[in-house]
């Protein structure tokens, strides 16, 4: 019993004795080892989910975070003896995997002796090469080198473009022989990829305006045509004018190009306009790299994905997750602490309440894919169907309402998590002591005026313990998402200028949903993983952080009603 | 407080009464409404089920006279006598084929055509047996689907959907017997024609609408059999399909190729959905058990107050995440160390107990405090875990002849999946953990403290005290906490339908994938069009889902009040 309980190691002396007779021995000290064993062995088990929670949190925080770390960019020699590259590479290595086999060590491992490994390398510039993820033997070390004047340039297509800042002139040969003059022409490039940004803005302005003033048009057609002048939304003349001035920007924009000279010798030229940021990872110092990291880090929270979802930011679908919580909580919140309050403060404790309380249960239990069934074929299919046939009978047969959306995806996670805000609601309720509420009564309150001037303010940390939780549960949820409304790709945020602001009806993106299918139904998978890293830390911490709250906000109820409770 | 109260005062009586009154029945209404979402949401699913076991109607629509309208040209004309497929489509089966193969006497055919797709021939015979041939995928001879119920009639001309496999029979004398391609059941037998014989039949698809002439009038007939495909027994028991070389179950919703039939058993999907969940349980019952009872009965105070909330943390990780880390990182690595993987279970608590042993020869002055051994064990776990995957192909050499998945096919006869049942199960072990870890350890801690107390100062040891007093004591709970666990294991989704192949088998080892109801639901429904038979199915397996969750979720409820009612005098 030396770690079991040795506390109560006084108990020993007894032990020895059972059943009247003094037990041998043998049969004491195995008593002693089962008891010890049975404590190891549950105390394993509790390190052993200790263990996993940290190693996930930790997978996550390096995968995902690794993501915005500008990584250096590797020459590789072909003469390396490298399997599975015979040219000149430039690359990124995005992992390192250690091989067992003896037999799938290169060549050149064997020689320089390097433990043999495999690398997987980031070529990029997917539009040049046949691949821009290869697996190769990890080389010799001699064969490495890091040069300076490799470039890595972030693109709106294509994945990035890795290679060498070539000078005009430059002509084909191997990298090292023929350094490009960057400092020199770099400046220029800075000065012109700020001009092709503002050029961009200007564009992006005029497509808006064009993309408005058709909008308006679809929506009153003809009306141009016809009568120009009087009741006219759209000036065809200001139409048109539009189209050249983006045609003129357009044409502006693609004179602006840069040369870059690719690991293989080639010289290829790419315009700016699709160039988002031009970054030497060789060449920078710590400080540079971590504020190159958190400007990729902003990048990723307040963009829009790129290039099939395999680059750029989660923007839309934060945003998307954020409205459809608040939207879910607006619902689900009244109904929530309403029915806590009645089965609480309200109800005699009978059939009825019992009744809802298995209800209530039972609503936890049930898995939350039938909630999106329920969801899809009620709210959407019946409940939809008839508002369409009613509100919007002229848009049929295109659905409005009859179709998956951010409404009746907010309405199906607040059925979901219903029972989560009832539970907690009442939790708190029954915290509340009753001197409180009879002393309310007695002094001639009624019980509604008891209710929300006494107990509902106290029981507000209960209630919004509830809701945190419920939001974090929600935020978590795909599943029946994907039955009612989300999207792997929706362009715009269901937002709009016009009352009440919030396109009910819009189909919206997620980040669970994300990392669904980038994850698995990504065209790139290599190339998005590590963004799926990212997103999936970004869940996790955001829920996560929602859970400690709630956890510390009800530690905190339960130290403030602790003294009243008796 | 006082001062707010005291303004009420100013407010007239009955408008605090009012406001009273509206104020119960707005709670009152909120708790009727969560009432009403759980019956809603039953009734519902049931009532998008029901049709699924509608009967097939047949309603007389009338007559016409014959030249009225494009009725010559109208749908589809009744096979009297042999019909091969049409010349565009290759079928697989022609009746000269069964006729050679002995199966039929080409004589004694009376009808015969091809259901859509042209890989099943249906024959009718003089002496009224209406049989279904297909090719067998094992040898080229033709195999007998099924025979049809026909009892005593005698069919002479057959009517076949082009799109819904649906079969007419008629007799001469108008007696219609319906029947579906997948289904042996007689759905439909009605006498149509009162007296005479019928001259011509037709039955046009568009409108489910069946003719016949009798002279010169055309009598019409609706035919309504949205979802003959389907029955209890089809959803549930092997089906004899076109193609197959026997009777099978399998799911597969969107036939492979145009006019096949779609194959809707439910049987895999459960099996799956169980399959998954056992798995789960066996990763996440001892942890989460053994756990909880560490925690709550060893632990001490302020490292429970800690290490509780960090375990039910795992249950904030929301599945999505948890199935995007199993199918893609954890499944390559389990692969990779598949030896180690294999052996960890039984490396470990031999590895636990050694540093016990280890732990014993301590001297006093260092002996473990009570209660922190997981702090303890936790450097010494990770280095067990790294040495031992580390290991793996020392493993694979020694106890797998050097290639663990060659050894798994010889010897067991097992196929190795990538995203299989093992990934699966521990990715939704680490969901369930929490769940079991957090109401059994509430369970095993609410056991009075005077009791273990007690049982100590008798002279037990805490080994006894824990089997013969906390045990008992806390099982119900522990039985409510496995329970809940599985429930929760049967309805997740995200990590089921991200860590397996979601390849619909029925095979029993865990290194083969599967699919379960949840994951099935989750990638067909949102294809799936309303109404649809695939539509009704998807919700009938929402259904059973339903049901196999409410009914653990009620026994875990009931096992714990019960056996709360026999310890409350405690």
């Amino acid at each position: 019993m030396s770690g079991g309980a040795g506390e109560r190691e006084h108990t020993r002396p007894a032990l020895l004795v059972a059943r009247g007779r003094p037990l041998s021995r043998w049969r004491v000290l195995l008593l002693a080892l089962q008891g010890d064993a049975i404590v190891w062995l549950s105390g394993a088990a509790a390190s052993l989910a200790l263990l996993a929670v940290c190693m996930l949190l930790l997978l996550l925080a390096v995968q995902g975070l690794g993501h915005f770390w500008p990584r250096p960019l590797l020459a590789l020699q072909p003469e390396a003896g490298m399997q599975g590259a015979d040219r000149p590479v430039l690359a990124q290595v995005m992992r390192r995997v250690a091989v067992h086999a003896d037999g799938e060590a290169s060549a050149a491992a064997q020689r320089d002796q390097v433990p043999p490994a495999r690398w997987l390398l980031r070529l990029g510039n997917r539009d040049h090469l046949p691949a821009d993820f290869v697996w190769v033997s990890a080389p010799a070390a001699w064969a490495v080198s890091r040069p300076e004047s490799a470039v890595l340039i972030e693109r709106r297509s294509w994945g990035p473009m890795i290679g060498y800042l070539a000078p005009a002139d430059a002509v084909p040969g191997l990298p090292d022989d023929a350094p490009a003059p960057v400092a020199e022409r770099w400046p220029e490039l800075e000065r012109q990829l700020a001009q092709v940004q503002r050029l961009r803005q200007e564009l992006a302005f005029v497509e808006g305006e064009q993309a408005r003033w058709l909008a308006a048009e679809l929506d009153a057609p003809g009306r141009s045509a016809v009568h120009p002048g009087t009741e006219s939304l759209v000036p065809p003349s200001h139409l048109a004018q539009l189209s050249v001035q983006r045609a003129e920007l357009q044409r502006a924009l693609a004179q602006y190009r840069m040369q870059v000279l690719l690991a293989d010798g080639r010289i290829v030229e790419q315009p700016l306009a699709d160039v988002v940021r031009v970054v030497f990872p060789n060449r920078m110092g710590f400080a540079e790299r971590l504020l190159l990291c958190l400007e990729r880090l902003w990048e990723f929270l307040a963009t829009s994905p790129r290039d099939a979802n395999s680059e750029g930011g989660v923007f839309p679908a934060i945003f998307g997750t954020v409205t459809l919580v608040l939207l879910m909580s607006v619902l689900v919140t009244p109904m929530g602490v309403f029915a806590a309050v009645y089965l609480h403060e309200y109800a005699r404790q009978g059939p009825m309440t019992r009744l809802i309380r298995i209800a209530v249960n039972n609503l936890a239990g049930v898995p939350s894919l039938v909630y999106g069934v329920f969801g899809l074929g009620f709210f959407v299919y019946v409940v939809g169907g008839e508002l369409d046939a009613w509100l919007f009978a002229e848009r049929l047969p295109s659905p409005t309402f009859g179709t998956p959306g951010l409404l009746w995806a907010a309405l199906t996670l607040a059925l979901l998590t219903l029972p989560v805000v009832v539970v907690a609601t009442e939790e708190g309720l029954a915290r509340i002591p009753r001197s409180l509420r009879e002393g309310s009564l007695a002094l001639g309150a009624t019980r509604a005026e008891t209710l929300w001037r006494v107990v509902l303010p106290m029981a507000t940390p209960a209630m919004l313990t509830g809701l945190i939780l419920a939001i974090a549960r929600a935020a978590g949820e795909v599943a029946p998402l994907m039955l009612v409304g989300v999207v792997k790709l929706a362009d715009d945020l269901p937002v709009g200028p016009e009352f009440p602001w919030l396109n009910l009806e819009q189909k919206f993106m997620h980040l669970g949903f994300h990392i669904y299918d980038v994850g698995f139904q990504s065209p790139h998978p290599d190339a998005s993983r590590p963004l799926v890293y990212a997103t999936a830390l970004l869940l996790v911490a955001i829920i996560v952080l929602l859970n400690l709250l709630a956890i510390l906000l009800r530690a905190h109820l339960r130290e403030k009603y602790k003294s009243m409770d008796t | 407080m006082s001062r707010r109260l005291a303004l009420l005062e100013d407010r007239p009586g009955w408008r605090r009464q009012l406001f009273d009154r509206a104020n119960s029945a707005l709670m009152l209404a909120a708790a009727a409404g969560v009432l009403l979402t759980v019956v809603l949401m039953l009734g519902f699913l049931v009532w998008s089920v029901l049709p699924l076991a509608s009967p097939v109607q047949l309603s007389a629509l009338g007559s016409l006279p014959v030249g009225s309208g494009r009725l010559e040209a109208w749908g589809e004309p009744a096979v009297q006598g042999v019909r091969e497929a049409p010349a565009d489509t290759v079928p697989d089966l022609r009746l000269a084929d069964l006729h050679e193969q002995g199966q039929l006497q080409r004589q004694r055919v009376v009808a015969a055509a091809h259901l859509p797709g042209a890989r099943a021939l249906l024959v009718a015979e003089d002496n009224g047996s209406l049989r279904l041939f297909a090719r067998s995928p094992a040898d080229a001879g033709a195999v007998l689907l099924r025979r049809f119920e026909t009892g005593s009639a005698r069919a002479t001309a057959l009517l076949v959907d082009p799109r819904q496999r649906l079969i007419l029979a008629l007799q001469r004398d108008g007696r219609l017997q319906v029947f579906h391609g997948t289904r042996s059941e007689l759905l439909l037998d009605a006498q149509l024609l009162p007296a005479g014989h019928w001259d011509e039949a037709r039955w046009s698809t568009d409108a489910q609408e069946l003719r016949l002439r009798q002279g010169q009038q055309w009598q019409r007939w609706q035919l309504r059999a949205p979802h003959a495909e389907v029955s209890w027994r089809t959803l549930w028991q092997p089906v004899h399909y076109e193609g197959y070389p026997e009777p099978a179950m399998i799911w597969q919703s969107t036939a492979a190729y145009e006019g096949g039939e779609s194959k809707f058993s439910l049987t895999p999907l459960v099996f799956g959905t169980f399959k998954a969940a056992l798995y789960c349980m066996l990763f996440a019952a001892p942890i989460g058990v053994a756990a909880a009872i560490y925690t709550a009965y060893f632990m001490g105070r302020p490292l429970r107050r800690a290490v509780k909330p960090g375990i039910e943390l795992m249950e904030a990780f929301p599945t999505v995440v948890l199935g995007f880390i199993a199918g893609l990182w954890l499944a390559p690595q389990v692969e990779r160390l598949l030896p180690a993987v294999l052996l960890l279970p039984l490396l470990l608590p031999p590895g636990v107990l050694l540093f016990a042993l280890l732990a014993r020869w301590l001297p006093a002055r260092l002996r473990i405090p009570v209660g922190s051994h997981p702090l303890l064990l936790l450097p010494w776990l990770a280095l067990l875990i790294y040495l031992c995957l580390s290991a793996a192909p020392l493993f694979e050499q020694l106890f797998f002849a050097g290639d663990v998945r060659a050894w798994l096919q010889r010897e067991f006869g097992l196929g190795y999946a990538q995203r299989n049942t093992l990934v699966v199960g521990m990715a939704m072990g680490f969901a369930v953990i929490p769940t079991v870890f957090s109401i059994a350890e509430d369970a095993v801690f609410s056991v009075p403290r005077a009791l273990s107390d007690g049982s100590l100062a008798l002279g037990a040891t805490a080994w006894q005290t824990l089997t013969g007093v906390v045990l008992p004591m806390a099982s119900p709970g522990i039985f409510s906490a496995l329970m809940i666990g599985l429930g929760r294991a049967l309805g997740e989704t995200m990590i089921v339908l991200m860590a397996t192949g979601n390849t619909a088998l029925m095979q029993t080892d865990p290194f083969s994938g599967l699919r379960s109801l949840a994951a099935n639901i989750a990638m067909e429904a949102p294809e799936a069009i309303a109404g649809t038979t695939h539509f009704r199915v998807l919700f009938l397996s929402a259904l059973v889902l339903f049901a196999f969750t409410f009914a653990v979720n009620t026994l875990a409820e009931w096992v714990r009040l019960r056996l709360r009612q026999r310890y409350a005098s405690l």
